[in-house]
């Protein structure tokens, strides 16, 4: 199970989360820096969107699904993968954030 | 032996599945055909659980069964555009499933998959990305395997392989094939269910 789990991380960080991470992390540290208020207003928004997102790929995105599924692991499992990765990619920059502001 | 009946399947106003009744013990081979949008697709996606349909049963050994998929090693589905991602090699998908000893021998003896084992799945064609697909998932420790138009986009040495595989692998489990290509699926099933409109 391991393997499964360390699989499907491994295809998250790759498919999804740190392509759109890499991404929010240069916007971010530009905006912690000069513009806080709409920094805060992204970390919300970042929050819709991450969660919006894990649903579409735990109940829409069939690869992930039948992937998931032929190893016994269900939507839930890889909603939390999901979920978890993201955020805890986020957490240090909101840290962060919350240092500097 | 693995049951299914009362399917009542419905997307919009559309009914895709009713009354269907079917049944697939281990050792047995159960062919799937109708005509294209009967709901061949639907079905398996029903018995693996992951189509939630209006109504259903699905029993194996007289047990109710909610989500098949969710027992471990009960149920596998390799469905029409396949499952695996670009980034894994099938000798990843081989260690995923366990697969060793004679299954992993006699799988490598295929040529395809010794000369492919250790490329990813995205540098591959797609027919041989799904040939390997499912001829991987055959050898995995599964008591029922679906395979969804698994002979569309294969060339005819991969099909007869393939029927070869599913013939012998079925010694030891039920295996439910969807095909429209009625002639192929003659040849491999021991039971037709036909879905009519």
């Amino acid at each position: 199970m391991y393997k499964i789990f360390h699989e499907l991380i491994s295809i998250i960080l790759r498919e999804a989360v740190l392509p759109s991470q890499v991404f929010t992390v240069i916007s971010i540290f530009y905006l912690v820096k000069y513009r806080p208020t709409t920094y805060l207003l992204i970390i919300f928004m970042k929050i819709l969107g991450t969660v919006f997102i894990a649903v579409l790929s735990c109940r829409y995105r069939s690869r992930y699904r039948y992937f998931s599924h032929n190893f016994s692991l269900s939507g839930l499992h890889l909603l939390l993968i999901y979920l978890v990765l993201d955020f805890g990619i986020y957490l240090p920059i909101l840290l962060f954030t919350i240092k500097v502001m | 032996m693995l049951e299914a009946d009362g399917m009542e399947l419905v997307y919009g106003h559309r009914t895709l599945l009713r009354d269907v009744y079917l049944r697939c013990d281990i050792g047995q081979v159960l062919g799937v055909t109708g005509k294209n949008g009967a709901g061949k697709s639907s079905l398996l996606k029903v018995l693996f659980g992951a189509v939630e349909p209006r109504n259903k049963s699905i029993r194996y050994r007289e047990k109710y069964l909610h989500r098949p998929y969710s027992l471990r090693s009960f149920i596998r589905y390799v469905p029409r555009e396949g499952y695996v991602f670009p980034y894994l090699k099938p000798s990843e998908l081989m260690a995923m499933y366990g697969i060793e000893g004679p299954s992993l021998e006699a799988l490598m003896r295929l040529a395809p998959l010794s000369e492919n084992h250790d490329r990813k799945f995205g540098t591959l064609s797609q027919g041989l990305q799904k040939f390997l697909q499912i001829m991987v998932t055959l050898y995995s420790k599964a008591q029922y395997i679906l395979l969804d138009d698994p002979f569309a986009g294969l060339s005819p040495l991969f099909v007869e392989t393939l029927m070869e595989h599913v013939t012998y692998q079925k010694q030891d489990r039920g295996i439910i094939i969807a095909s429209a290509q009625l002639a192929l699926l003659e040849r491999v099933s021991d039971d037709i269910l036909v879905i009519k409109e």
